[in-house]
């Protein structure tokens, strides 16, 4: 029977990666002066059971490096050296290379040898400083392959000397190898380490023979492919390896020593075990069952559906207790693909469409007479509603998912700008879309690279102004009614509004004679914006600024920026909770419905007469408790036949715009609805003033409006 | 249905076509890019778009867009009533309704029978066209609808999914 | 009826190649995730044998065999202990622990059926 182990390549790419990312996570917060051990054995099984792992599922080059990962990580935990700085980046730098080298792998390419060479001999120095570094090349590579049958010897030269200069030829040596059986070349650098696999001879005898003229055994290792440690071989029967020391063998070994170089052993009586004779009968047929040959196929159909990769939603072993409690139950979660909650969300959207569809038809008729379905559609809607809020959980991660990545970047930055920084994390646990979280991820590190860059000040400038050397950065989330909000928070230098008043001039950028505060700040999210003195290259040219916002505003969301001077500045990102729903407040223009975000819309009014003003080339405006706001007709913004174009007939609705109130004249306000976000992309392409579709109660289609967008178009429209 | 090897099946095969009118001219296009054949309904408006493109509709859940090849080509008088009927395109990765005159038949040509466009006289731009076929004592006009509405004329799509097309 | 096997293992991909190979060769199987649920397992169900890893949160694989060895249904199930550690000091450790044997890691599937069958048949 042969096993395809391919079956099992995603799962445990999966599980590295995740075993990488809490290894991160534990590096970044552990205190090198004062490492707890508990941390540094969490780390050391990380790294542990990634060997472990890519050993078995035949990804060697990973097996290689995780096991020089693991020898320094073991004098770590044993306390035999005391962690350094130098070791937690070395590490961190080994985690990006191993998930380098698992996308590789995933990719069905890989790493460039030289890269994981560099990396395995930069931990074993590291884990052994007094080894010269030449002698680390020589270090024997104990990684162990899995054999496809046990004659398989995996011969591993490591030359003192260019072994090839002189007479000696590897054409030669190759040629010689091959004549003893399957030879096969696992890695070749030219001169130094070279390794290969041959199977075939039952003793490495003929393989030292040839090797015997050639090199001294010092520069030669020779296992049985599947033996794991070298040093370990050597205590068997045949032979090989180095280091013999028998005294330190135990004594229980004397049984297991036979078995021992396959790579298991029994501590007992072998004649005790229960199988033993049977099983020794059976292999002599060389292939048997041992249970009645009638029940396999039963069995084997058991096993096909727990075949699907079900496990343990893995969180990792953090440093907090309560990131602890917040640990799920171990095999009492699944990991669907994301295709499929899309999918269930999709269906549920259906459901609630027609429920409306249903409901809308049945309103007509007597509700005596048709009581019953009347009940029934009651149920339905709460049914469909409370099926819709369990689906969309299920795409809601918590924040940390994202949050989690910036304790590295905030340590890379500082340590290449030469400031000290503290990153609090507040709130990690709140839950968004995960569509949103993916997203949030590079706003959010341009953001805190701005903080650090032009936010933080240098210790210097910071101690003169007397703050503590070290300053804060605050990353947070919450909840707040139906949306969530993200705010970065630093108590560095705070924005210069002259300076940016002065920046905004130099460039022409147009602003009102007085502006406020918040107007200025907005400056920085202008293309082409940067206050830096010096365009450092951590937070480039000023690029970016306008990417930010305007990510953020592709995810229907609001850059908020406060900032004082001298202490500090805050911007809050402002999201929907879910990209798929919208809290939505429908209207009518003419004959047509569209949808308003509800979470934008300050207020609705009917404006008098004397409240509507018109300035000369700025259109018209409405005049509200002593703001002047732009008056956008919907009508003439979207190309519209009104019911009303007197704006005192119908309806304004002050709403919060990136570029300000601003107030849409419409024909009609007509009830609150959440409605389920479709893309018009799919089919169609993007609309200007349109954020997405919606279907409604009785089937027809409903447009999206995009606020901010509709704003930028009437000043333009204005201007025009 | 025809016991034929592919390459035949290629060569020889009589391929299906659902031909419509536009004014006084017929067309035929592959049957298998149609998706079905419905009444023109419920189609709400976008703002700002040529007048050809109607709107969007919802087509069980997906949001459609809604094409009047009458109003783009200019052929034919653009009502709208209960025999307006709307072509269902399935066009790949892309969903498209088309308003035309009417959906007259499905006929089956074989390739030989679609002879070269002229390089005038049509409509369409002769690079959506694959050629000439007479149905009867009728001339109908084979197009590339996939082609067409996948264009930059049209519209129908942005510019930077257009290069992926 | 198979016999039924305990495998005791944090990683999700080992665990999932050790149970898939036994069931193939007709054992029951059962999965914990760390030493304490690999108790916790035990405690609840009855097996022939046990198979576990040494390195594991919450539980190791050592202390799981001396918290099974000192139940009376476990003192002689047959426990072998998968690790990637095969030295003295763990062979030392594994056998005062109450271990019935070992089984380096990394190993092929045929190699596990190999020698659970050696144990149990």
């Amino acid at each position: 029977m042969s096993i395809d182990l391919s079956q099992f390549h995603q799962v445990f790419i999966d599980e590295a990666h995740e075993h990488l990312g809490n290894m991160e996570q534990l590096l970044l917060a552990l205190d090198v002066e004062d490492a707890s051990l508990e941390d540094l054995n969490a780390i050391f099984r990380a790294a542990h059971s990634i060997k472990g792992g890519s050993g078995t599922f035949g990804f060697s080059d990973i097996a290689e490096l995780t096991h020089a990962l693991e020898t320094l990580l073991d004098k770590l935990r044993k306390q035999i050296l005391d962690p350094t700085d130098e070791m937690i980046s070395a590490f961190l730098e080994c985690c990006d290379l191993l998930n380098e080298m698992l996308e590789a792998h995933q990719g069905g390419a890989s790493v460039d040898d030289t890269t994981t060479e560099a990396m395995r001999s930069r931990l074993l120095k590291l884990a052994d400083p007094d080894l010269p570094s030449k002698a680390l090349a020589d270090e024997p590579n104990t990684l162990a392959i899995i054999p496809n049958d046990a004659s398989a010897w995996l011969i591993e030269l490591n030359p003192l000397t260019d072994l090839f200069a002189g007479s000696a030829s590897l054409e030669a040596l190759t040629a010689d190898l091959s004549a003893l059986g399957q030879l096969t070349l696992l890695s070749q650098k030219p001169g130094s380490c070279m390794s290969w696999q041959l199977k075939g001879p039952n003793t490495d005898a003929p393989i030292r023979d040839i090797f015997e003229y050639i090199c001294s055994d010092k520069e030669l290792t020779i296992n049985l492919a599947e033996t794991e440690n070298p040093s370990d071989s050597e205590e068997e029967d045949d032979g090989f390896g180095f280091f013999v020391d028998e005294s330190t063998l135990p004594a229980a070994q004397e049984k297991a020593q036979i078995e021992a170089d396959n790579g298991f052993g029994f501590f007992i009586d072998e004649s005790e075990l229960p199988a033993q004779q049977q099983a020794e009968r059976e292999q002599q047929q060389g292939f048997g069952f041992f249970v009645d040959e009638h029940e396999l196929p039963a069995a084997l159909n058991t096993s096909a559906p727990q075949n699907a990769p079900v496990e343990q939603v893995a969180k990792s072993p953090k440093v907090s207790s309560k990131q602890e409690s917040a640990k799920a139950p171990a095999e009492s979660s699944i990991r669907v693909g994301v295709e499929k909650v899309d999918q269930l969300i999709n269906l549920v959207g259906e459901l609630v469409i027609t429920r409306s569809m249903l409901a809308q038809s049945a309103s007509h008729l007597d509700p005596v007479e048709f009581e019953a379905i009347h009940e029934g559609l009651v149920n339905l809607e709460r049914n469909s509603r409370d099926l819709q809020e369990a689906v969309m959980s299920i795409r809601m991660l918590p924040i940390n998912f994202v949050f989690g990545r910036f304790p590295r970047v905030v340590r890379d930055l500082t340590q290449k700008m030469n400031k000290k920084v503290r990153l609090k994390l507040v709130g990690e646990e709140t839950e968004l879309d995960k569509g949103l979280i993916e997203k949030l991820a590079d706003p959010l590190t341009h953001l805190l690279r701005n903080s650090i860059d032009h936010g933080i000040e240098t210790p210097e400038v910071r101690t003169a102004a007397g703050k503590p050397e070290e300053g804060t950065i605050t990353l947070s989330a919450s909840h707040q009614g139906g949306s969530i909000l993200v705010q970065i928070t630093d108590d560095g230098a705070g924005l210069n509004r002259e300076k940016l008043l002065e920046k905004a001039r130099e460039k022409n950028i147009p602003l009102s004679d007085n502006p406020t505060d918040k107007e200025v700040w907005q400056l920085i999210f202008a293309p082409g914006f940067s206050t830096a003195k010096q365009v450092t290259d951590v937070s480039g040219r000023g690029v970016g600024m306008d990417v930010v916002q305007r990510n953020i505003a592709e995810m229907k969301g609001q850059v908020e920026i406060e900032s004082i001077s001298g202490e500090g500045t805050t911007i809050g990102l402002r999201l929907p909770l879910t990209l798929a729903i919208l809290d939505g407040m429908t209207l009518r223009v003419g004959n047509e419905i569209f949808i308003m975000p509800l979470t934008r819309i300050l207020e609705s009014l009917q404006p008098v007469h004397d409240q509507l003003k018109t300035v000369s080339g700025k259109g018209r405006v409405v005049q509200i408790r002593g703001e002047y706001l732009p008056l956008i007709a919907l009508y003439q913004i979207l190309n519209l036949e009104p019911e009303v174009t007197d704006p005192e007939k119908g309806i304004l609705v002050v709403v919060e715009s990136n570029s300000g109130k601003v107030a849409l004249f419409v024909d009609e306000l007509i009830a609150q609805q959440q409605v389920v976000i479709k893309s018009l992309e799919t089919h169609y392409r993007k609309v200007e003033g349109i954020s997405g579709a919606t279907i409604m109660g009785d089937g027809r289609v409903a447009l999206i409006l995009d606020i901010d967008k509709l704003a930028r178009m009437s000043i333009s429209h204005v201007s025009a | 249905m025809i016991d034929a090897t592919e390459d035949q099946a290629n060569q020889n095969v009589v391929q299906e076509y659902l031909t419509f009118t536009l004014g006084e001219e017929e067309y035929a296009i592959d049957i298998l890019k149609v998706q079905e054949i419905r009444g023109y309904d419920a189609v709400t408006r976008i703002a700002n778009t040529p007048d050809y493109i109607k709107g969007v509709i919802n087509m069980r859940g997906v949001i459609v867009p809604v094409v009047d090849m009458r109003l783009k080509f200019h052929l034919g008088n653009a009502t709208y009533d209960q025999f307006t009927v709307m072509i269902i395109l399935n066009l790949g990765q892309r969903i498209v309704g088309m308003v035309v005159d009417s959906v007259s038949d499905v006929i089956g040509l074989n390739p030989e029978e679609i002879r070269p466009a002229p390089d005038f006289g049509s409509t369409f731009d002769t690079q959506y066209l694959i050629g000439l076929a007479s149905v009867g004592d009728r001339m109908a006009i084979v197009v590339d609808i996939e082609k067409l509405m996948t264009s930059q004329e049209m519209g129908l799509i942005d510019k930077l999914s257009d290069t992926a097309l | 009826m198979g016999k039924s096997i305990l495998t005791v293992d944090d990683s999700a991909s080992i665990r999932q190649m050790v149970s898939f190979t036994l069931k193939g060769a007709g054992y029951d199987i059962t999965e914990a995730v760390d030493g304490k649920q690999g108790l916790d397992k035990a405690q609840a169900g009855r097996f022939d044998l046990i198979l576990t890893d040494q390195n594991m949160p919450n539980m190791d694989g050592l202390t799981l065999i001396k918290s099974l060895r000192a139940l009376p249904a476990y003192r002689s199930v047959p426990i072998l202990v998968l690790t990637t550690e095969a030295g003295d000091s763990m062979k030392a450790q594994g056998k005062a622990a109450g271990a019935t044997g070992w089984l380096v890691k990394p190993f092929d599937p045929q190699k596990l059926i190999e020698v659970v069958r050696k144990v149990i048949g």
